[in-house]
């Protein structure tokens, strides 16, 4: 125990008069998840409310162009504009403006469409009631190419945007159509009896849908947004950057001597080496309160959303013990196999941040193809960000997360193991 | 073995991987208690590499070191705790200060709290460090540094202490405080093996002296029998040069 607590704190005053290893350890990844965290906020942003720039030409001045005016507006995903630089817009200003990638999207209702909804509207319930066959009395007539909504898109825009936009037109239309033979009706029908409670069907919902949390525990809604994927995404990656000061610490206790000196004495070796690994996997879970306290504080104080951590305490422990012993294994690993201070941090820092980008610190998983989502499954890095996105995310508890943690804690016993063999081959030889 | 020899070794070899020549070869030669046995030679001689075999940091490929008339290897656990060892190498943490080294060492050693300030104390008057016990490894001169290097090896009053070259590259004050403070050391019953290629101070400071060249023992003997049984040779450096010189292939 005296050895154990001896290299304690041996390693402690070590790394607190290693400026260069500390500013690795705290202020790399702080800098690092604030900036990501700005950078990223407008991309996250777009992708959840983001205003796209649409230009809106309404010739139809009447019910139809204001219906769909104002739900593309209650979208709110579009900023609508109705001019180019002043003038207003026409469909062929407005198809060039969106060509020339100065709006995402433009829409274009002609002229004359409520009209021509009303007339037919009319013709089709005197048609309904004129006692003619239904192949006779045309009761689906077609609608001519010059009354139909137009809209135009960006090429660069995604599948998902059209949709939407799709979708918007679709639900303008088909409400306005009903809306509009519904009072048709109701007219017809008045000739012969009085109707007192006149029904509005657009307003009304006999069935209906509601949007409800997928947590069965916790209703707190969680945005996927930059800081909730930056904070995890970067706590993992400055914990595997423990290598540095960690590996850094072997090789230069062996460049010292000191290494020779030690295995010279009669406290064991091993209890030395894990006063390192019990130091260092502190140091991963200091790190990680570090990167919570910015996620929770630093953060919101510069305009970005407050990271969101869940409920399950236990579980981010488990995770972060997890993790940091992972890095640590990682530290050792790369310690004990680099004989100098530079192949030790070239082939480290090149290693973790392969493990980073496969391990979706860069780019989440979700987006990336799926040859390259299938091979992040083997990253440290990813069992960790999952874990961390199982808890904050998914409002997860240590049920949804102990698979991550054991290989995590797999891994670094793995590399403990090997640590240890190739130590005691090359000691023997 | 008879009771006056604390460590005995007996037909020595080590080979490094890929090596057809031992490093050390066929070794064998007697300390005696409370000697300073200085084993000599060339660089590249095989001293290091037979000091480390007899310490027990290597197993040697065949032969055998009794310490105390048992095998070192087989109880080399038990016997960390009697035998110091002071490697060439400034084997100390460069960012701690010297008193923060020398505790350090003390507690891997299982020293108690109260022994080891005293020690640590006495160690540091002693080699003339008091002033700059609070003051980092880095910013100590060669000399300095090797002080503080020797302390390490000796906070826990070892029976036999090893030292491989402890003078090498230090000033001639540094040299002397070192030199006093291992013949201190050894009034008061450490035996010492101690390793250099400075023929001067081992004729001056070591009661008993081996030869080492390309991993064998050239001649042993006391200095004086040496000079002696030595034809033309004025002194151990005549000695020394002359068998160095003729075991050259």
């Amino acid at each position: 125990m005296k050895t154990f607590l001896a290299s304690i704190k041996k390693e402690f005053l070590v790394l607190l008069r290693d400026r260069s290893g500390l500013g690795i350890l705290f202020i790399m990844p702080l800098a690092l998840v604030v900036i990501m965290a700005l950078v990223q906020d407008g991309p996250y942003k777009n992708f959840q409310k983001s205003e796209y720039p649409m230009i809106f030409v309404d010739k139809d001045q009447d019910t139809v162009g204001a219906v769909i005016e104002r739900n593309i507006r209650d979208a709110h995903i579009f900023k609508i504009n109705t001019e180019i630089n002043g003038i207003p817009a026409t469909e062929k200003t407005a198809r060039e403006a969106v060509a020339q990638g100065k709006f995402r999207a433009g829409v274009v209702v002609p002229a004359g469409l409520s009209k021509y909804l009303r007339k037919n509207a009319r013709m089709l319930v005197a048609k309904t009631f004129s006692g003619l066959p239904a192949e006779k009395a045309n009761l689906a007539p077609e609608a001519p190419d010059s009354m139909n909504v137009k809209y135009f898109l960006d090429p660069l825009t995604t599948f998902s945007f059209k949709n939407t936009i799709v979708y918007i037109l679709e639900k303008s239309l088909s409400s306005l159509i009903s809306q509009t033979l519904t009072t048709n009706y109701y007219r017809h029908f008045e000739n012969f009896y009085p109707i007192e409670n006149k029904i509005n069907f657009d307003s009304c919902r006999i069935i209906g849908m509601q949007e409800i949390s997928a947590s069965s525990t916790y209703n707190e809604h969680v945005v996927f947004n930059s800081v909730q994927h930056n904070v995890p995404a970067w706590t993992m990656f400055a914990m595997f950057f423990i290598f540095l000061p960690l590996a850094g610490s072997i090789i230069k206790e062996r460049d010292y001597g000191t290494m020779i000196r030690l295995r010279f004495m009669p406290g064991s070796f091993s209890t030395l080496i894990a006063g390192k690994i019990f130091l260092y996997t502190l140091v991963g879970c200091i790190q990680f309160l570090m990167m919570l306290t910015a996620g929770r504080c630093l953060l919101p104080a510069i305009g970005l959303p407050a990271l969101i951590i869940g409920h399950s305490y236990a579980a981010i422990a488990a995770t972060v013990l997890a993790a940091s012993l992972a890095a640590t294994g990682f530290g050792v690993l790369i310690g004990t196999f680099f004989s100098t201070h530079q192949q030790m941090v070239t082939f480290g820092s090149i290693s973790v941040i392969i493990l980073a980008a496969l391990g979706g610190i860069f780019v989440p998983i979700y987006i990336m193809s799926k040859t390259m989502a299938k091979v992040s499954k083997y990253s440290p890095l990813e069992w960790g960000l999952n874990a961390f996105n199982e808890i904050f995310l998914h409002q997860g508890t240590f049920i949804n997360i102990y698979i991550d943690a054991l290989k995590l804690l797999l891994f670094s016993m793995a590399a403990f193991l090997l640590s240890f063999l190739y130590y005691k081959f090359k000691r023997i030889h | 073995m008879d009771k006056e020899t604390i460590l005995q070794v007996e037909k020595l070899s080590k080979y490094y991987k890929g090596n057809v020549y031992p490093a050390v070869d066929n070794v064998s030669l007697a300390i005696r208690r409370n000697e300073i046995f200085g084993l000599l030679g060339p660089n590249g001689a095989g001293k290091t590499t037979l000091i480390s075999v007899m310490c027990g940091l290597f197993k040697p490929d065949s032969g055998n070191v009794l310490f105390n008339g048992s095998s070192l290897h087989q109880h080399l656990k038990s016997l960390k705790k009697i035998i110091g060892m002071v490697p060439q190498d400034i084997a100390l943490y460069p960012t701690l200060t010297a008193r923060e080294n020398l505790l350090f060492f003390g507690h891997v050693y299982g020293l108690p709290r109260k022994f080891l300030d005293n020690k640590i104390n006495q160690c540091l008057a002693i080699l003339e460090l008091e002033k700059s016990k609070n003051k980092k490894i880095n910013t100590f001169s060669g000399g300095m540094k090797r002080r503080i290097n020797i302390a390490a090896g000796l906070l826990h009053e070892p029976q036999l202490l090893f030292l491989d070259e402890p003078t090498v590259g230090i000033d001639v004050h540094s040299k002397k405080v070192i030199i006093n403070y291992l013949k201190d050391i050894n009034k008061n019953g450490t035996t010492i093996l101690y390793t250099s290629h400075l023929i001067d101070e081992a004729e001056d400071f070591c009661s008993y002296i081996a030869i080492m060249d390309q991993g064998k023992i050239v001649t042993s003997g006391k200095p004086a029998d040496l000079i002696s049984s030595n034809k033309n040779t004025k002194d151990l450096e005549d000695v020394f040069l002359q068998l160095t010189e003729k075991s050259k292939p």
